[in-house]
């Protein structure tokens, strides 16, 4: 076995607040390989986000309590602020859910590509006059060369006419188009893991379909390892190779998408897929959880799902949850595994037609 | 608990609430001073010649990309802006902008918003954003359907009474997507607007939301105009739909018929575009192309470019209306389309269905 790109390990992550700790990731483990998407799928506060940002050692004003991150065999919890700044954007980049605030609006597309490129090709030292732009100091020919890559790049993107949109500003691109060029800078420097926290969620379904084939490429052809964070069952089922399902920051199952999605082991994966609209009718009610996420102020004792889980028990609300191997790659963390069968937990009462559609 | 009382409202009348008559909008893009000067004026037209209505207790959902004038159109219901062609009606009484209607008028329609945390005033405690709704609302009458006080109307979204001291900030997302229903419920409408009310919620809530107002046209006979790019959403939720491209309607009828046997090639693009939750689906395959600019529309059909069934035809001739086993579509290659266009272009209620008929 060789060793994944990413390993995460025991990872805390906590934010001190006035009304206590924060405990937002609570002992998350999960690997990513170079070539795999890895899809992280919750409910919004499940600690989705500042997983992802902890990797990236962004999790400021939150603090990292525990746990390991390792990142090609640097221990990244304990590196100093020099390796992270030679990391970020070079080797890890992330791409944010809306592409209308990651652009800066009053600088042209392309201009804001060739400076991630610039960045990256002048590691050690970035002149501040060079950056500045102030005529002596600026070294004309390297960021002539930068504006070409950038147009490239956009070309890559199959962004219609780069040459001549690489001069426009973010304002005038369509949402696609904007993230399209979002994936263009994050990609300036060829990094091998790219982290993408929501990537599609403002887009349109068609929108959405196109930029997963392009993280879908990205993955087969410069095997790069993709942490894709989402809520969409759909958006992980379509892209992602593994999946892990996140709950008041601990992980409540991981494994293979085909598994875990169509024999989902955990009651929170089976409440997740019964409350998707996909695999409800019309007409019909959605089974949504009850109750609210748990408070995640002081912790958890025992399993954070045990106030909304309808198989708990004494137990559950007590010690730690100890994660059990289901089959080789699907871990679980449940004392009341395994479940009976339910059939409305099950994506498979869904079928597809010919068209794409769905119906039952 | 406010008890349902679905007998105090008369069943549905065939006359629609809000009625849409080829309504038009453009808006003007001036770009440089010579051009204001030659006089040239490229007005992009965001809605062309859409027909639409909308019967009380009904859900018609409007489907579309991004940028294809979904919320211009929802912005002409409200009386936020007003057609430069076409009619639009209440109850069968032609109206213009938000201005020029009396204050019965305007009770009639409540709006969602599309950011609904945006649409609150981030210095007053919600309860205070409800009461000024409530007193717009003619505080001399009773309130028919009971929701006199914030705390009902708070308790017609599931919402406790503690909620109204809080501000927008302290509320979560499905929260303040709850707070801004309850806000549209203040002044008894018979129409709400809904403009993406779902978008970016998480699943879970997303579930939850569209209970709620399931649940809420139960018991308040509320027609609702949904919009939203997410066809799995207006699919559960919608008795009629209608897919709206660059401006126009291309194809309108029933959820079930629309869905289930798509007629317009884009509704089916739409359709295809949803990742389906099933990891052994294959994934969608994208629709090629961005969509029109509105300020340049293509002749024609505007979907043409895109189709992938496009012939001269379609580039030379703008499709009319036809009726194909119940739903309205415009496109010369849908299936039994004869190519003619439909003459018919007066208003004819159906007793014997819920779901009306749109004109164009």
């Amino acid at each position: 076995m060789s060793k994944p790109l990413l390993r995460v390990e025991d990872l805390h992550t906590r934010f001190d607040t006035d009304r206590g700790t924060v405990h937002a990731v609570d002992g998350t483990s999960f690997t990513v390989d170079r070539g795999e998407i890895v899809g992280v799928l919750g409910e919004s506060g499940s600690g989705k986000s500042v997983t992802a940002r902890s990797i990236c050692r962004l999790e400021d004003p939150g603090r990292i309590a525990g746990g390991t991150i390792e990142f090609e065999g640097i221990e990244l919890t304990t590196a100093e602020e020099s390796t992270l700044r030679r990391l970020r954007g070079n080797e890890i980049s992330m791409v944010f859910q809306d592409p209308t605030e990651t652009l800066n609006p009053v600088f042209p597309v392309g201009e804001q590509i060739a400076e991630a490129v610039r960045i990256h090709e002048t590691n050690d030292r970035q002149r501040l006059l060079d950056f500045l732009g102030v005529p002596p100091f600026r070294d004309r020919s390297a960021w002539a060369d930068a504006r070409e890559r950038a147009v490239e790049l956009l070309g890559q993107m199959d962004i219609p006419s780069p040459k001549s949109r690489s001069t426009a500003f973010p304002h005038e691109f369509s949402g696609g188009l904007r993230q399209r060029a979002v994936l263009a800078v994050a990609l300036a420097s060829e990094p091998s893991l790219l982290i993408a926290d929501e990537p599609t969620t403002a887009l349109d379904t068609t929108t959405q379909a196109d930029i997963l084939r392009r993280l879908r490429s990205l993955r087969d052809e410069r095997d790069v390892g993709i942490l894709l964070i989402t809520h969409d069952i759909g958006v992980i089922a379509q892209t992602c190779d593994r999946v892990i399902v996140l709950y008041g920051g601990q992980v409540m199952e991981a494994g293979p998408v085909e598994r875990v999605l169509t024999d989902p082991a955990h009651p929170y994966t089976r409440s997740l897929l019964a409350c998707s609209v996909r695999n409800t009718d019309s007409g019909e009610r959605i089974h949504s959880a009850q109750g609210r996420p748990a408070d995640p102020v002081d912790g958890h004792e025992g399993c954070p799902f045990a106030d909304r889980c309808r198989h708990a028990t004494a137990a559950c609300r007590e010690g730690p949850i100890p994660t059990t191997e289901r089959s080789s790659e699907h871990r679980l963390s449940c004392l009341e595994a395994p479940l009976p069968a339910t059939r409305e937990s099950s994506p498979q009462r869904v079928s597809p037609t010919p068209d794409g559609g769905t119906t039952e | 608990m406010i008890e349902p009382d679905r007998d105090a409202f008369e069943p549905p009348s065939d006359t629609p609430v809000v009625e849409l008559r080829g309504v038009s909008k453009s808006f003007s893009v001036r770009n440089s001073v010579l051009e204001r000067l030659s006089g040239s004026d490229s007005s992009a037209k965001a809605v062309c010649d859409v027909s639409l209505v909308v019967h009380p207790c009904e859900t018609v959902g409007l489907v579309g990309e991004s940028g294809c004038g979904k919320s211009t159109l929802a912005k002409l219901v409200t009386g936020q802006l007003t057609p430069d062609r076409g009619q639009v009606r209440l109850d069968g009484t032609r109206v213009g902008g938000v201005s020029d209607r009396s204050a019965g008028q305007c009770r009639r329609i409540g709006v969602v918003f599309q950011h609904a945390g945006e649409s609150f005033d981030p210095r007053w405690p919600v309860g205070r954003s409800l009461s000024e709704a409530r007193h717009d609302a003619d505080m001399g009458s009773e309130n028919e359907r009971g929701l006199g006080d914030i705390e009902q109307l708070l308790c017609s979204v599931d919402l406790g009474p503690e909620i109204a001291d809080r501000y927008p900030r302290e509320l979560s997302g499905g929260q303040i997507q709850r707070v801004a229903l309850a806000r549209a419920l203040a002044h008894n409408p018979d129409v709400i607007v809904l403009d993406e009310p779902v978008s970016g919620l998480d699943v879970a809530t997303q579930a939850t939301i569209l209970d709620l107002l399931a649940d809420l046209q139960q018991r308040f006979g509320i027609g609702y105009l949904f919009i939203s790019h997410d066809l799995a959403v207006v699919q559960y939720l919608a008795d009629r739909i209608a897919v709206m491209y660059a401006g126009e309607v291309v194809e309108v009828g029933p959820a079930d018929g629309l869905f289930g046997d798509p007629n317009h090639p884009y509704t089916e693009a739409l359709l295809q575009a949803i990742p389906s939750p099933d990891p052994g689906v294959a994934p969608p395959t994208p629709l090629d192309g961005d969509p029109p600019d509105p300020t340049d529309r293509p002749t024609g059909c505007p979907f043409h470019p895109r189709c992938p069934a496009a012939t001269t035809e379609c580039a030379e001739r703008h499709p009319e209306f036809e009726t194909v086993e119940g739903t309205r579509v415009r496109c010369f290659h849908a299936p039994e389309a004869t190519g003619e266009c439909e003459e018919d272009r007066s208003y004819q209620p159906n007793r014997s269905t819920r779901s009306s008929r749109i004109h164009d």
